[in-house]
């Protein structure tokens, strides 16, 4: 079983690397729902090139023309169309916890469900996210096709594989977290009585943060307009610490600021404390307490708005991210962080399987620096919130949430209030996230020497007259303020690092004759000052071999080919 | 395979021992020295390297003869980075070879000079000391004798001999395909006549 897995994993890496890229449609075009099994229907998508907007649990939403459909017939994949004529439409994708959610979309608009607990929904005419009730999580389809980014899995991650120590630089920092300016920040938010998108309290509530970003003295601070639901607009606010050795390599740390409460009192009074006045202010207090301290690597705070709506401000930050070729290296998504069904409240981490080191990494943060207890739920169908649309675009991305299923009986009401909240798990949960932005964004400190730039991996091959040996060669430039350097590696992507060397290298480069033949392996070079203290890791590298001898991107190759020729 | 080798050595054998019968005189030799490969890749990985050989000259009637024998090369040398690598990887280097020849002799007692042609059964293995990778492999190559014995005693001589082999291999890495092993051997020993 384990064997098939991989080679259709296998199959399908192939057929994504090689096959078309999504066609573009024309004519009428249908919403269409794909069973994900058999595990070949994958490949056949990727090779036909179908448009698929979501990845749910079961199965895959797509719209596609008749030649899609034609296509999909004959290479007998099986599908339901769930509507013929998708032209100025929009389709949400809805969570429903019954027939009597069913039927009360069905009541308001048309919609189909697709798999339990999930609905597609619409309406003939005008904006169906307003039709939706309140109670009910929602995300529009993403823009373009998801599908160049349902690749293969990694293997599953070791359970408590992270081996990282506290880090007592980190500590100070996750101690300035203040407990006064989080509620403060939830109640300034919370005073704008509604944060409904579509309402001016809600652009009011987003220049108060844009102002109380521009005073932290961050880099760059702005507001990101987007239209949404029927040509809306709404503004996300965006602001950014760059990075001192790797400006473009970014950390996202992420709340939706906008709200919501049923339809009668949406735009007049949604306070959205827990939902989401707390992630907001926990996002807000990261940037006041990293502010002054130099990173190595770029941290982008973000404010998003038409969350409610169905993720429309966070669908088009990605969008636009992956648009412009943003290299994102994870995202922490904080909705709903501060209500406690139980004491001790423990945080849940949900990730899907390309970001569950994230979930690792934030469990041991939590530990490190909050006592805080998480949960890691790896489930990719989990899409209601502002992580999803990273995934859809292919970056990591993580969703830090008090429960879930939720247990806060305010959600979504007039009564989300800070009264509600608590306080001591809100103050955890967000020096568990400072704590782990900072050990991502890695802060500069004084008397260490730089953290490395510009690793980059080659083959090195030794020869004798009857065998070959080809080995990874690590290189990077050498600095001026270091006397060694040290390379660390592991099979598992930001997780337990492994040192290679004794001793600390005195040249800028390193073979690694050890690594196995057919592997994916990760690495970083730390440099050793003449005082003995070491760098901050560089960005981390990763070194692959695809089956055979074909490598993928310039820094890979197949690490290990011996025997006669 | 193995029935067939010893088939062929006891074969061997009773034709030596039929020959020695009818054989003028027999000479053995026992020599040690250095070999210099003629294959640059060989040169560059091992260098040159050290042999001890053994041998039975039985010379006939006018001047021919057969000669037969034993000769082992070892040799220590390290991997090649074909592209920049640092990292150390020593090899060792074994070639046993037992030669079948055709010589003729010329000279006195006190000085006889033998030119021999043949062929040589080689059997070699490569090895990496530090790595799991190992290749060997054997073949057939022709070989050239000059050896020259100087009388010091009734029986015993000095001995010297200058030899050349060719061993294309047919196989090869990345420095290079069919790798010739053979090359030059100058001996320095003794021999003694039996008879």
């Amino acid at each position: 079983m384990k064997r098939t897995s991989v080679l259709l994993a296998l199959a399908l890496a192939c057929v994504l690397a090689l096959g078309p890229a999504p066609r573009a449609v024309s004519g009428r075009v249908a919403l269409v729902r794909i069973p994900k099994v058999p595990v070949s229907t994958m490949s056949v998508l990727a090779r036909l090139g179908i448009d698929v907007r979501q990845e749910l649990a079961t199965c895959l939403l797509a719209l596609a023309d008749q030649t899609d459909l034609d296509l999909l017939r004959r290479s007998g994949v099986r599908f339901t169309v769930l509507d013929r004529n998708t032209a100025r439409r929009e389709f949400l994708v809805v969570g429903t916890t019954g027939p009597g959610d069913l039927e009360s979309l069905r009541a308001a608009g048309r919609a189909v469900a697709v798999e339990p607990g999930t609905a597609v929904f619409w309406t003939e005419a005008g904006s169906p996210a307003e039709s939706v009730p309140a109670r009910l999580p929602r995300k529009a389809l993403a823009p373009r096709s998801v599908l160049p980014y349902l690749r293969p899995r990694p293997s599953a991650i070791p359970a408590g594989g992270q081996a990282a120590v506290q880090d007592p630089f980190v500590e100070t920092i996750v101690a300035l977290v203040s407990s006064a300016d989080l509620t403060a920040g939830v109640q300034t938010l919370q005073d704008f009585q509604t944060r409904y998108a579509a309402t001016t309290n809600c652009d009011a509530a987003g220049e108060s943060l844009y102002s109380a970003f521009t005073a932290l003295g961050l880099d760059e601070v702005r507001f990101e307009p987007f239209t949404y639901s029927g040509g809306r607009t709404s503004r996300n606010v965006v602001a950014e610490k760059t990075g001192e050795t790797y400006p473009d390599d970014i950390y996202v740390i992420c709340a939706h600021y906008d709200s919501t409460s049923p339809s009668a009192t949406r735009e007049t009074l949604a306070p959205g404390a827990d939902d989401n006045a707390s992630g907001t202010a926990a996002v807000l207090e990261a940037a006041r307490v990293l502010a002054p301290f130099p990173l190595d690597f770029t941290v982008r705070f973000i404010a998003f708005s038409a969350e409610e709506w169905g993720l429309y401000g966070s669908r088009a930050h990605a969008s636009a991210a992956r648009a412009a070729g943003e290299r994102i290296l994870g995202v922490i998504n904080l909705d709903m962080i501060a209500y406690a069904n139980a004491v001790p409240e423990d945080l849940e981490y949900i990730v899907n399987e390309d970001s569950a080191w994230l979930a690792e990494l934030f469990l041991a943060a939590g530990g490190h620096y909050a006592a805080l207890a998480g949960r890691k739920t790896v489930d990719a169908s989990i899409i209601y919130s502002d992580h999803s649309p990273f995934w859809d675009q292919g970056y990591p991305a993580l969703l830090a949430i008090e429960d879930y299923p939720l247990n806060n009986p305010y959600y979504h009401q007039t009564s989300d209030t800070l009264d509600k909240l608590d306080t001591g798990f809100f103050t955890s949960a967000t020096r568990a996230s400072v704590g782990l932005l900072a050990e991502l964004a890695q802060p500069v400190r004084e008397g260490y020497p730089r953290t490395p730039v510009g690793l980059a991996a080659g083959s090195v091959v030794y020869s004798s007259l009857f065998n070959s040996l080809r080995a990874i060669q690590l290189s990077w430039p050498a600095q001026s303020d270091a006397t060694g350097y040290n390379v660390y590696r592991t099979g598992f992507s930001h997780l337990s690092y492994v040192k290679l060397n004794d001793a600390p290298l005195a040249a800028a480069v390193f073979n690694d004759e050890t690594a196995a033949a057919d592997r994916t392996y990760y690495y970083v070079v730390t440099a050793v000052g003449s005082t003995g203290l070491e760098s901050n890791r560089s960005r981390e590298l990763e070194v692959a071999a695809e089956a055979g001898s074909a490598v993928r991107a310039s820094t890979v190759f197949t690490p290990l080919l011996r025997g006669p020729r | 395979m193995r029935a067939r080798r010893v088939g062929a050595a006891l074969a061997l054998a009773v034709l030596g021992l039929a020959a020695a019968a009818t054989a003028q005189h027999l000479t053995v030799s026992l020599a040690a020295g250095g070999f210099s490969p003629s294959d640059a890749t060989y040169r560059q990985i091992y260098g040159n390297g050290m042999v001890i050989a053994g041998d039975a000259w039985l010379a006939f009637e006018k001047h021919f003869g057969l000669a037969v024998g034993f000769g082992r090369l070892s040799d220590d040398g390290l991997a090649v980075p074909v592209s920049g690598g640092e990292a150390s990887f020593p090899l060792s280097f074994t070639r046993t070879t037992v030669p079948l020849l055709v010589f003729y002799e010329l000279g006195s007692k006190a000085v006889t000079v033998r030119l021999g042609a043949g062929a040589g059964f080689h059997s070699y293995r490569e090895s990496w000391q530090t790595v799991d990778l190992e290749f060997s492999d054997s073949k057939v190559g022709p070989r050239l004798v000059l050896a020259v014995s100087a009388a010091i005693f009734a029986r015993l001589s000095l001995y010297a001999s200058a030899t050349y082999d060719s061993i294309p291999s047919g196989a090869g890495a990345a420095l290079g395909t069919n790798i010739d092993l053979g090359g030059f051997q100058v001996l320095g020993g003794l021999a003694y006549r039996i008879f």
